[in-house]
């Protein structure tokens, strides 16, 4: 740099204002680059920073390490950094050379006299005095002789505010039902009102089967519940959580209870089976596919348990202690160190024994022997690889002697090494291994996999889970996705900036200081769980009561005492009313923490009860309603408005628990819409529209955005055609029309228009006529091959990404018919002969017909080396002359080196059948001995009879045609606001 | 106060979690459009994402020293998910092109007719050689946690200009790509900003868009249907006027009776001229597309074209047979895109980005039970160098940026990671990505976490 612009710089960096530039260009374009570039290997991280160099401080870089100082201030070309990044000297940083914009900010940063902030931003933040005094960790002050009502009345009168009148008697029952059981009023539920207490229903409605499920929902929303994983395959038994977060707040479980069992149920002593379902709340997080997602796994794990139960933001101390909330990033390892010790299993829950189930156990043992086999064989060969790159390890872990673990990772990279074997060598070198570093032991096959093996283990990985979800819909919920300790409890360390490859200090396993001050106990219970749960659920915790009771209120008024729910921190927003938060966590703990009478004790007020209708004075002073001069108007959620479109038609289904079904099917499964399957890899855009819970995360409150996506679902669904032609059809007078959807007779202008609108009769359409192709599932007497049964398939399934297909039930498989499907083009057989899969076509005239076709079965490599399928057999069956031909396709030489996929599949061509009208063909495929990827391709052309009929082209789902003007008037009704708000 | 005073006040860094049901409560559309907080170079994106990874050096970055290195070891010992082994030259010629003389591969004669509208980025990098996490890496800029994508945030920060059109579309033909939905994921963001996935192997237009269609009723009973519905909704609303979500819903409705008849309409591929539809081809991938910019046209914000479902670009086995192939179906309807762009006055406020998650290795994979059984003919993932284009509103075309070494392996010249590309292209659409933020869970997320600087060199 030239002398006089030196000097430039200098008198321009006399004022403070320009060493406050000097500070802001430091902070942007420097320091980024030493924290990023520099620090794992010459900073505090590094145990013993390299070369004795320290860049994370001014002092650090002016003393320098062993070579001498790093930086001479003001003269860029005298410094050792300089010359080190410019590669003139040694070459840093070692993994690559920064980019030159980069390297000329260092300079110019030199240039202005290396100008650093005087208060270092970048070290762990102390709390704030204001922050430790925050409101919410101050323990729960109960006001003594408090009411609800009266905490919420004080408020109200210092704005000149009052309640307002009570609701009218049909408004607060369907908001109770609403609120407590998220189904509608029936006609007679309204009739029963009249005569009956409020206290009275609530007690019924609190002890609906109704409630658990209601409240489950809200429940699962912050569980990040979900049927699937990674790569769409399911949790096997995921339902089970679900359903004991039903059963536990049917039987009104104590709150403090419910927490230990999901945190915590396995260690519970003398605890029920069935609890251990609890701890799905750990098992169905995150479901990270390979080892190096483990720490955002255990990250998931710590943000949803400290959301949910304690409203605080822990996962943001991950990397750096928390910029706002007194939480350091120890505390953060101290939760770590107990989920790094908790490790999912399935667990067998079933009260009685088990079904032993002998086609499932001898696959999935099947499964496991492959796997091993593989695993033992690769093992074999990888260990020869690494004895023959010998040489390269030893001088890697040679030069590696004193680097953090992240360079050595990045050194391994490099050099095209295995970074657990460098880490092998490392030890071998330091004496701490006491083998051979090639030796790696089995159990870590993981840490030395190629990308193939990989592949192949998570294949066979996959079909295992994927029988095991199988089992679970087979034999219902006898199992649940657990967790317990790991058999040997590994230490935590801090991992510096979150780097799982940069391990600091040690951290001991223990609750947040914040919450139990400087000397937390260590817990030295197993991996810690137990005691965890236990502190978050002490009645001294100042924070669990007062999360949960602003929950239930945030679901009772729409809006909670503190509107950041999950978000009790200094950032988050200060309760409306704090003594009535206190009041209730105070009530709430002394009342045995019961949910339901803490629902029950809201609902009772005049607060909760109170009209929605909404007045001048109030909108003036209060436009937010923070205060409560008014109960709030809510949008039915889609839930509920699913449910309550199913019950207008009659059809609800209201079975509680179970598996899970799939909203993508004609007609509808017309199960209670908490039960819709819910995958994490296919988001389905109608949930997301209505802005149902993203499954991936912990979500505290919905968002309640309009759309037009939504409105598109009520015009032109055919689900809501289908309920609004099923309650025309059981309307017999507008009157009960009305009753049915909107629970209240119309009145005569409104009878007068539906009237004009529909006419006065219900005149429903004829029926469809049905093609020529059905689709079902059969059952084949063994000896003759004669078809013996034709059961129909009822639902028309579809989705993204796989073909439609007529199935037994919406989600497969299913108890009744396994797997079996129809597609377009082919489809999959049940489990055995008496579940085989029959595409049948109906003569519609007197004829000769031919048929055309080949059935085949596609076989991938992994196929062809396990053995995933055994083969189809495929049949043509006339209902008249019994069995036209039969086909096997065999798969059971399995080839242990397949080179390319392969293809199985025969001509099944047939000529002059004779048909007279009303025979059926019937194209019937079944399993052989084992179900599993046994997805065939068989669509037969049928020329012949006055026609030609193509299996593929002529395929397609039920058409119901269109709807009546009665239907179409319903499903006007359905999608009214009237329908869809809560007064 | 608007919502859009408001926004622009806060700078992007306030709209936090109370806030857009607050709005929405207000009966503001959250898809409403915006103007971002500094002067924008482009006000649309199109992605043409190329999923699996193309190979840098059989496109955009030619190395002749794989040719004479062909057959045997590099000195180049970068660490690779597969076992790979000798140089493998490119089995395509390259050649220059247009002004700036930028060498393109053989497989993409049409695009490099437009080469000096192309800002080639040839040092880019991005962390894991793997599907999944490069994918969301390239989308949401983070790995393996959920964020939302790059087309929420753009469409959270801009809302969209055509109201019967979501604000953010995905095209991909027969299915999705691997992690599916995640790539066009709001994650925490509203719904509304989550993207629409369309299946452009269908063609029938209640197949492309779930609802799209009155089946059941057909248009003029649906209108009638709608008259009763608003007179009922008004009486509904007599004593409930101060609410502003009655009113949302009850505008919904027509807002939906509205998007049919535009869907209907931007999907009908037969309202094109021949000769365009000629210009971007009969195909699959030429007719998804011509949706594209019909889309774009039409004022949808955020529009991501996959090259189809799975990984199609993920050519392990054969690179020759897999590029030429992939190259083929794309080439000629990207370059008609570029050119009618233009034609239409569209190219200099739309940002278009062509890339895929990673590049692939210069050196050849190894066959491999489990990965590739066909041997000794292909690459394997690459994230340490890679090549990606854009071009339109704001960038600098018939430009290259970077370089990778001599072999093609890893970008060393001016490298560009991935949250660097994030970062500029937020501020070709008038964002400083440390400011756009959204509170969620305690935190300001940002599109590029504390990562990212712009790279002025790729602008105009």
């Amino acid at each position: 740099m030239n002398r006089v612009l030196k000097l430039l710089l200098s008198i321009a960096l006399a004022g403070p204002l320009a060493a406050q530039d000097g500070v802001t260009f430091f902070e942007t374009r420097v320091r980024p680059v030493l924290a990023r570039a520099c620090y794992t290997c010459h900073s505090a991280q590094a145990k013993t920073p390299f070369a004795g160099l320290r860049a994370d401080s001014r002092e650090g870089l002016l003393r320098g390490g062993d070579h001498g100082p790093a930086i001479v201030p003001g003269q860029p070309e005298a410094s050792r950094l300089v010359a080190a990044i410019r590669h003139r000297s040694i070459q840093m940083p070692p993994a690559g050379k920064l980019p030159e914009e980069e390297i000329v900010a260092i300079e110019k940063w030199i240039a202005m006299g290396a100008p650093w902030p005087a208060s270092p931003v970048a070290q762990s933040a102390k709390p704030t005095a204001a922050a430790s005094k925050h409101w919410a960790w101050q323990s729960v002050q109960a006001p003594t002789g408090a009411t609800i009502d009266g905490l919420i009345e004080q408020k109200l009168a210092a704005t000149s505010l009052r309640l307002s009148p009570p609701a009218a008697r049909r408004t607060l029952l369907r908001r109770l039902h609403h609120d407590l059981t998220g189904l509608a009023p029936t006609a007679e539920d309204y009739q029963a009102f009249e005569k009956e207490s409020a206290e009275s229903a609530v007690t019924r409605l609190l002890a609906s089967p109704h409630f658990g499920e209601r409240w489950a929902r809200h429940w699962l929303d912050l569980a990040r519940f979900s049927d699937a994983g990674f790569n769409n395959i399911r949790f096997g038994y995921g339902h089970a959580y679900r359903d004991w977060v039903i059963a536990a707040f049917n039987r009104d479980l104590p709150y403090n209870e419910f927490i230990t069992h999901q945190l915590a149920a396995d260690k519970l002593p003398g605890n029920a089976p069935g609890n251990l379902a609890a701890l799905g709340f750990l098992a169905l997080g995150a479901d990270p596919h390979r080892a190096s997602g483990i720490a955002d796994k255990l990250d998931d794990r710590i943000d949803t348990t400290t959301r949910t139960f304690l409203g605080l933001t822990v996962a943001c101390a991950r990397c750096h202690d928390h910029k706002y909330d007194p939480i350091p990033t120890r505390d953060y390892y101290s939760l770590y160190g107990i989920f790094l010790n908790t490790v999912e299993r399935l667990e067998p829950v079933a009260t009685g024994p088990v079904a032993a189930h002998p086609y499932y156990d001898k696959q999935l043992a099947r499964r496991l022997g492959q796997l091993d086999a593989y695993q033992r064989a690769r093992i074999a060969e990888l260990r020869t690889d690494a004895r023959e790159l010998e040489p390269k390890y030893r001088a890697a872990a040679v030069e590696a002697r004193g680097m953090t673990g992240a360079q050595v990772e990045n050194l391994a990279r490099e050099r095209n090494l295995n970074s657990y074997v460098l880490n092998r060598w490392l030890r071998k070198l330091a004496g701490e291994l006491p083998g051979n570093p090639e030796e790696i032991p089995l159990e870590d096959f993981a840490q030395v996999q190629t990308e193939g093996d990989y592949n192949t283990t998570n294949n066979l990985a996959w079909e295992y889970r994927r029988l095991l979800s199988d089992a679970a819909f087979r034999l219902g919920a006898a199992r649940a996705p657990a967790v317990r300790d790991r058999d040997e409890i590994l230490p935590a360390h801090i991992l510096i900036r979150g780097n799982p490859a940069d391990p600091g200090e040690r951290t001991p396993r223990r609750f947040l200081s914040l919450l139990c001050g400087d000397s937390c106990p260590e817990f030295r219970n197993g991996s810690g769980r137990l005691e965890l749960a236990r502190a978050i659920a002490s009645p001294g915790n100042p924070l669990t009561a007062r999360v949960l009771v602003n929950r239930v209120w945030t679901q009772l008024f729409g809006e909670g005492l503190v509107r950041t729910p999950s978000d009790f921190g200094t950032r988050g927003e200060s309760p409306t009313h704090p003594e009535l938060l206190d009041h209730l966590a105070r009530a709430f703990i002394d009342d045995g923490w019961s949910v339901k009478r803490l629902i029950r004790r809201i609902v009772l007020t005049r607060v909760y009860q109170q009209t929605s209708a909404s007045h001048a004075p109030g909108r003036e002073r209060d436009p937010d309603n923070r205060l409560l001069w008014r109960q709030n108007r809510r949008r039915m959620d889609f839930e509920a408005l699913r449910d309550a479109m199913l019950l207008a038609s009659g059809r609800l289904d209201k079975a509680v628990g179970g598996p899970s079904f799939s909203l993508q099917s004609q007609p509808a499964e017309p199960r209670r819409t908490m039960y819709a399957h819910v995958e994490r890899e296919r988001a389905q855009a109608l949930l997301r529209s209505f802005n149902t819970a993203d499954p991936e995360q912990h979500t505290p409150v919905r968002y309640a955005t309009t759309v037009p996506q939504q409105a598109l679902f009520l015009i032109n669904s055919p689900f809501v055609a289908e309920q609004a032609e099923r309650v025309a059809a059981r309307s017999q007078t507008i009157e009960e029309m009305y009753r049915a959807i909107l629970g209240r007779s119309p009145g005569a202008a409104e009878r007068d228009r539906a009237i004009t609108f529909a006419g006065a009769a219900n005149l429903r359409p004829a029926p469809q006529e049905p093609g020529a192709w059905r689709y079902g599932a059969a059952r084949i007497d063994a000896e003759s091959g004669r078809l013996m049964e034709f059961r129909p398939f009822a639902y028309f399934a579809t989705g993204v990404g796989v073909p439609d297909a007529w199935q037994a039930g919406s989600l497969l498989p299913g108890a009744r018919e396994g797997a079996a499907r129809l597609t377009a083009s082919g489809g999959a057989p049940g489990d055995d002969l008496n579940h085989a899969v029959a595409r049948r076509w109906v003569a519609p005239s007197q004829g000769e017909i031919s048929i055309q076709g080949t059935l085949a079965l596609n076989l991938d490599a992994f196929d062809l080396r396990f053995g995933y399928t055994n083969g189809v057999r495929g049949r043509v069956i006339h209902s008249r002359l019994g069995q036209l031909g039969e086909w096997t396709l065999r798969h059971d030489k399995l080839n242990p080196n397949p080179t390319r996929a392969e293809t199985k599949k025969e001509e099944t061509n047939l000529h002059r059948v004779a048909v007279v009208r009303g025979d059926t063909i019937d194209f019937v495929v079944d399993a052989l001995d084992d179900y599993e990827g046994d997805n065939f391709t068989w669509a037969p052309v049928i020329t012949g009879a006055g026609g030609v009929w193509n299996a593929a082209k002529d395929f397609h789902g039920p058409d119901p045609g269109p709807l009546s003007r009665w239907g179409q008037l319903a499903q006007v009704l359905l999608m009214t606001n009237e329908f869809a708000f809560i007064d | 106060m608007t919502r859009r005073d408001l926004l622009n006040l806060c700078g992007m860094g306030m709209p936090a979690l109370a806030l857009a049901p607050m709005l929405d409560a207000a009966g503001v559309n959250p898809l409403a459009a915006r103007h971002p907080p500094l002067a924008p170079r482009a006000k649309r994106v199109i992605h043409i994402f190329m999923n699996g990874g193309p190979s840098q050096v059989d496109t955009f970055d030619p190395k002749p020293m794989l040719a004479t290195y062909a057959g045997r070891e590099i000195p180049i010992h970068l660490r690779t998910e597969r076992k790979t082994g000798a140089a493998y030259p490119s089995p395509f010629e390259f050649k220059r092109h247009g002004q700036s003389g930028i060498e393109v591969s053989e497989i993409f004669p049409h695009v490099a007719r437009h080469v000096d509208d192309l800002c080639v980025v040839r040092s880019m990098h991005t962390n894991i050689p793997n599907h999944e996490p490069s994918l969301l890496m390239m989308n949401c800029g983070a790995e393996v946690q959920s964020r939302p994508s790059f087309g929420s945030w753009v469409t959270y920060g801009l809302g969209t200009e055509n109201q019967n059109l979501p604000g953010f579309i995905a095209l991909c033909p027969g299915g999705l790509p691997v992690r599916g939905t995640h790539n066009w994921r709001a994650s925490f963001l509203p719904g509304a900003y989550q993207g629409t996935h369309i299946d452009t192997r269908e063609s029938a237009i209640d197949r492309l868009v779930a609802n799209i269609r009155p089946l059941a009723t057909g248009p003029a009973a649906q209108r009638r249907q709608l008259d009763l519905l608003a007179e009922m909704n008004r009486a509904y609303a007599a004593g409930r006027e101060d609410d502003a979500m009655l009113d949302a819903r009850v505008q919904s409705f027509e807002l939906a009776y509205r998007m049919q008849m535009e869907a209907s309409d931007v999907f009908d591929l037969s309202r094109e001229p021949a000769s365009v539809r000629e210009m971007y081809g009969d195909t699959v991938y030429g007719r998804q597309m011509l949706m594209a910019r019909r889309l774009l046209e039409r004022g949808v914000r955020f529009v991501q074209v996959w090259h189809g479902a799975g990984q199609p670009w993920d050519a392990h086995n054969d690179v020759k047979a897999n590029h030429a192939k992939n190259a083929g179906e794309c080439d000629q309807p990207i370059a008609a895109l570029l050119a009618d762009l233009k034609q239409r006055g569209l190219f200099n406020d739309t940002l278009v980005i062509w890339g895929g998650e990673f590049g692939r290795t210069p050196t050849v994979e190894l066959a491999a039970f489990g990965s590739n059984l066909n041997g000794d003919k292909g690459r394997d993932h690459n994230s340490y160098g890679f090549t990606m284009w854009l071009a339109g509103g704001g960038v600098r075309g018939g430009h290259i940026h970077g370089a990778t070494d001599e072999f093609g392996f890893r970008a060393v010249e001016q490298t560009v990671h991935v949250h660097d590309l994030h970062a500029t292209l937020l501020h070709l659409l008038g964002f400083d990505h440390e400011k756009f933020t959204y509170r969620h869970a305690g935190r300001d997320f940002r599109l590029t976490d504390v990562h990212g600087r712009v790279v002025r060199e790729l602008l105009a």
